[in-house]
């Protein structure tokens, strides 16, 4: 009979299949390549084996142009005054539905000859504000309730979380569109009220955030020294739980704005004559025969912003590893 | 008895649900006294009506009044119409539920396949154009993908009508032709989501050892890719499925307006343009109550799905 | 779907009678079952080329038992997912040689030659049975799936045979445990399951990597007369993968000591352990705990960790932790040497038991050079462990 030995050959952790390996390159953003392989790492290559060069190198581009982008996006929105632009409400009407490039217009001019680019530029301003607006709004309440939920647990954290979850549960367009219907379609009701609605959705990510940061090491040490609950709370959890709070504002951004364009695509957003994306992008809906272009490029713009908020945010959430499905 | 259990943790969130409905349209100024007053309201007739629908009462009680009313199937009257609330929405319910199905049907058909076949081929040249095709999917608004859709194959080639709808009794072929762009363009978002997740979860099962063990059964490579790994690696595709319900409904508001569908969506939007509370009242209650129910089902086919479950045990990542 | 495996089984024989060497040996020098030569196993990573498997060479008989011994990150299991080609499918690894399995080179076969290969003629029992079944198939399913793969069985008969299978494995109830999931088993109990899956098809070849690790000590044993029992009685070949000499020890005919992704000594069971010339199987073999030792007494484990499978020392790649190591050792690395019986290699300079070994040894303990603190080398193998490693037999 062979005898029940316990497996202590040599080395302390028997099961523990794996050299020696730098630990800051096992945590790395590993990606496909590591999972991939995952069979054959338990035994062999220490889970070393990551994303080969090239594509992080291109990754890297990738990130730049959307960092690029989201430069330009703004950078035309917050100028569009002192810009070389035309009045976005000025008319030319023998100039209308001018083609991009036509008669001097880059992006070409709408149904009533106004300039699109100007249109564009002053209109990205408006979904900027109403963006960064609910963004702030969002990430303050929602990052304080989802804070103090998880670092407080029970009751408190109960109710609270309840309410966030049946806020989430319901379509967020359904609620915007019967809060904005009562409230009003002014820029800093329809701003509120988006920010309202993008609470409940931060409440989630900072209290998952908060559960998993309050399991490390250094929370605690400082909980077993005897630190107060607001120096913890301040010191130690929010600057940790405030990054990936940050990265996700950045995908947030790309919601607001696509919620805003639907409610402009409704006719619910801020009232005529201002304009945003949205707006544009519906008005040129009716002139999709004649005039593709009135639709297309307001279109191609949002999606490009969205786009690179989504990339920027996912490249810098995927630093701060914050699970999704921890969510 | 999960089942039980489970039905008892609903009653909460469908009360929370019904409360917030309630003071969404209660707490808002001039309420339906002053509409039912008509255009030259005394004071007089307005207090009469607000003693006779109860209005006077304080809000909790004003609640129960609503919820008991509710309970029983009365959502009230239009303020407009004077149409049943419940029969408005009876009308144009089969429209947002035709839509929603074949979004989600379209977006499924789709994911599967894709997410199984990114995952299988992960970081492969197929891997990588269908994750980037789908992370770019991602940022298309549905409004913006109605809008493609429609000048490409409405008014570019001409394929389908662009707009108008014709009831599936009607004329089953027309109505399927009306309603391919509309579905098309609310399930293109949920078919990005789909596969992404899919094949992040389907990444992580191939390496399971009991995929290895299946594999060296012999088995054939879409045996042991359908049978073995999707099932287990369909959990997080499932609870986005109820909740992208919400999304579906929220969407199919847009979808409907472009498309000039008369849906729940469109009911909505007409009520809210016309100040029809009531009618929002409903509708909004009725779309939270279904994607409640929606999240509760998707708990229940868990259980089915993961046998773990079934018996009550904590599942195990 | 049948008419076409049938052709492709077809085919192969005509290949195995088509190749010159296949022709049927002489008597008393029958062609072994499976042949491993030179296989290499590499990973690519950031930080340079896992050695993982690095240049072994094996073979193993019809109905014979092969124990391969090793510590955590020796490449055993690399080596067994080689040998059944069951690393993931990716361009960062490259397994050359060649591994004949009854002549057939399956490093060279597509997905489809493996697949009537796999469970049909070769098998594998994974090591923790807690994650290689399928949480959520039944039991029945997972068994007879491939029965009717492989061998067209109907749904009944094939039943029919899970039964049987169970009943030979030791599994009470069998007909029950068929419409149950794993997660309602015990861990011995699914360790059975998955050996009763592994046999079903009869193969020729059984790889069991670590079969037993995961198991509660008290199950250990039974598992491993389990697959003794079973191998004797279908004549079937036998790869054993352990860390734990003691496993392999009267279980197996042969025996190979890997160290850092390569064969360091191989040589008959009984020669092995008697005629040891690795330093590192002295080592391994004197940190087994024994029952005989007074209480309290310290296991002499191995000093230091294994090599980094990335940058492998250029000698001996155990030279670093070896009592018995040189200068030679640090710069030359030792090739593979006939020991005193045939059958038998290793991979020393200074082998255990020669002069060349006992005067390296006595050198570095004038001099201090023993690595860790008790110096575990400086004494023999106490004749109780070779004693009670027979008994097992």
């Amino acid at each position: 009979m062979a005898r029940p030995v316990q497996p202590d050959v040599a080395d302390p952790s028997p099961d523990d299949d794996r050299p020696p390996t730098e630990p800051t390159e096992l945590a790395a953003p590993a990606g496909v390549a590591a999972a991939e392989i995952g069979i054959a790492s338990g035994a062999a290559g220490g889970a070393a084996i990551l994303m080969p060069d090239a594509p992080r190198k291109k990754r890297r581009i990738f990130y730049f142009l959307a960092l690029g982008w989201l430069a330009v996006v703004v950078f035309t929105a917050v100028f569009a005054d002192v810009l070389p632009l035309a009045d976005p409400n000025f008319q030319v009407i023998r100039d209308r539905l001018a083609a991009p490039g036509e008669k001097g217009y880059i992006l070409g001019t709408d149904n009533i000859g106004r300039d699109l680019l100007s249109r564009l530029a002053f209109g990205g301003r408006v979904s900027l504000i109403i963006a960064f607006t609910a963004v702030i709004i969002g990430s303050l309440v929602g990052g304080a309730i989802g804070l103090t939920a998880g670092f407080f647990r029970g009751w408190y954290e109960r109710i609270v979380m309840s309410f966030v979850d049946v806020l989430l549960a319901f379509p967020a367009l359904v609620l915007l569109l019967a809060l904005v219907a009562f409230v009003g379609q002014s820029l800093r009701t329809i701003s509120l009220v988006i920010g309202f609605l993008a609470i409940p959705a931060y409440a989630r990510v900072a209290r998952a955030t908060t559960l998993a940061v309050s399991q490390r090491e250094y929370v605690l040490a400082a909980r077993a020294l005897g630190a107060k609950s607001s120096r913890i709370l301040f010191r130690e959890l929010l600057p940790n739980v405030a990054l990936p709070v940050v990265a996700f504002g950045l995908v947030a951004l790309g919601l607001v704005i696509v919620a805003e364009g639907g409610l402009a695509f409704l006719g619910l957003s801020v009232e005529f004559p201002t304009s945003t994306w949205g707006s544009l992008i519906a008005a040129g809906k009716n002139w999709v025969r004649e005039s593709p272009h009135l639709a297309l490029i307001p279109s191609v713009v949002m999606l490009l912003t969205v786009l690179s908020l989504n990339y920027v945010g996912d490249t810098l959430r995927s630093r701060f590893d914050v699970r999704e499905s921890a969510l | 008895m999960v089942v039980l259990r489970k039905l008892l943790t609903l009653v909460p969130t469908v009360l929370l649900v019904s409360f917030l409905t309630y003071l969404l349209v209660d707490l808002l100024p001039g309420d339906a006294a002053t509409q039912l007053a008509g255009n030259d309201p005394q004071e007089e007739t307005i207090r009469a009506i607000r003693e006779d629908l109860g209005l006077d009462k304080p809000l909790l009680i004003r609640y129960v009044y609503w919820l008991g009313d509710v309970a029983t199937g009365d959502f009230g009257r239009s303020y407009r119409t004077n149409q049943p609330v419940l029969e408005a929405i009876g009308e144009r319910l089969p429209i947002t539920l035709q839509l929603g199905l074949m979004a989600m049907l379209f977006a499924l058909f789709l994911s599967i396949p894709l997410g199984v076949l990114s995952a299988f081929k992960a970081n492969t040249p197929i891997d990588k154009t269908i994750t980037t095709v789908s992370f770019g999917l991602l940022a298309v608004p549905n409004f913006v993908m109605a809008l493609l859709l429609l000048y490409v194959f409405a008014v570019e080639l001409g394929w389908f009508p662009p707009v108008g709808w014709t009831r599936l009794t009607a004329d089953v072929g027309d109505n399927l032709r009306r309603s391919v762009l509309p579905a098309l363009s609310l399930s293109i978002g949920q078919l990005a989501v789909y596969t992404r997740l899919l094949r992040t979860d389907m990444i992580a099962t191939l390496q399971e050892d009991f995929v290895a063990m299946a594999k060296a059964k012999g088995l054939p490579t879409w045996r042991i890719l359908f049978t073995h790994a999707l099932r287990p690696s369909s959990f997080s595709l499932l609870t986005i499925i109820g909740l992208q319900v919400g999304g579906l409904i929220g969407g199919a508001v847009i979808v409907e307006q472009f498309f000039a569908l008369p849906g729940i969506g469109r009911l909505l939007l007409e009520s809210i343009q016309q100040r029809d509370l009531i009618i929002v009242q409903g509708v909004v209650l009725f779309i939270g109550l279904t994607t409640v129910l929606a999240n509760f089902a998707v708990d229940l086919v868990y259980s089915v799905l993961d046998p773990r479950i079934r018996r009550g045990s904590t599942r195990t990542a | 779907m049948a008419t076409r495996r049938e052709a492709r089984r077809h085919q192969r024989e005509l290949q195995r009678l088509g190749e010159p060497d296949a022709a049927p040996p002489p008597a008393g020098a029958e062609r072994a079952l499976l042949e491993i030569d030179d296989l290499r196993t590499w990973f690519r990573s950031p930080r340079g080329t896992v050695h993982a498997v690095d240049g072994v060479s094996l073979s193993l008989e019809r109905g014979k038992t092969l124990g391969i011994v090793g510590e955590s990150g020796s490449g055993k299991t690399v080596l067994s997912r080689s040998i059944m080609r069951l690393l993931p499918r990716s361009t960062t690894v490259h397994p050359t040689g060649k591994v004949l399995f009854d002549g057939r080179d399956l490093l060279t076969l597509e997905t489809g030659e493996l697949q009537d290969i796999w469970g049909e003629e070769m098998a594998m029992v994974f090591q923790d049975p807690m994650t290689s079944l399928n949480p959520v198939v039944k039991i029945g399913r997972q068994i007879t799936e491939g029965l009717r793969h492989h061998l067209h069985m109907s749904k009944n008969d094939a039943r029919e045979a899970a039964v049987a299978l169970l009943t030979s494995v030791g599994i009470p109830e069998p007909i029950r445990r068929l419409n149950q999931y794993p997660h309602e088993l015990s861990g011995g109990m699914r360790q059975r399951v998955t050996i009763a899956i592994a046999l079903a098809c009869g193969p020729r070849l059984l790889i069991a990597d670590e079969p037993t690790t995961a198991l509660d000590v008290t199950v250990q044993a039974q598992i491993l007369d389990l697959l003794q029992k079973q191998q004797r009685e279908r004549f079937m070949a036998l790869v054993l993968i352990t860390h734990d000499l003691g496993v392999v020890a009267g279980r197996s005919d042969e025996i190979a000591v890997m160290y850092a992704g390569k064969v360091v000594e191989r040589a008959p069971a009984y020669e092995l352990f008697h005629q040891m010339r690795m330093p590192y199987t002295e080592a391994l073999l004197k940190s087994i705990p024994r029952v005989t030792n007074p209480s309290h007494t310290r296991l002499q484990a191995i000093v230091g960790r294994p090599p980094d499978l990335v940058n492998l020392p250029k000698g001996c790649k155990f030279a670093p932790r070896c009592p018995y190591a040189q200068e030679r050792c640090v710069e030359e690395e030792p090739p593979l040497l006939p020991g005193p019986t045939p059958g038998h290699e290793f991979r020393c300079w200074f082998p255990v038991g020669t002069p060349e070994g006992t005067s390296a040894l006595q050198r570095n303990l004038r001099e201090g050079r023993i690595p860790g603190m008790d110096n575990p080398a400086a004494q023999p193998v106490p004749p109780d462990v070779l004693e009670q490693l027979e008994s097992n037999a």
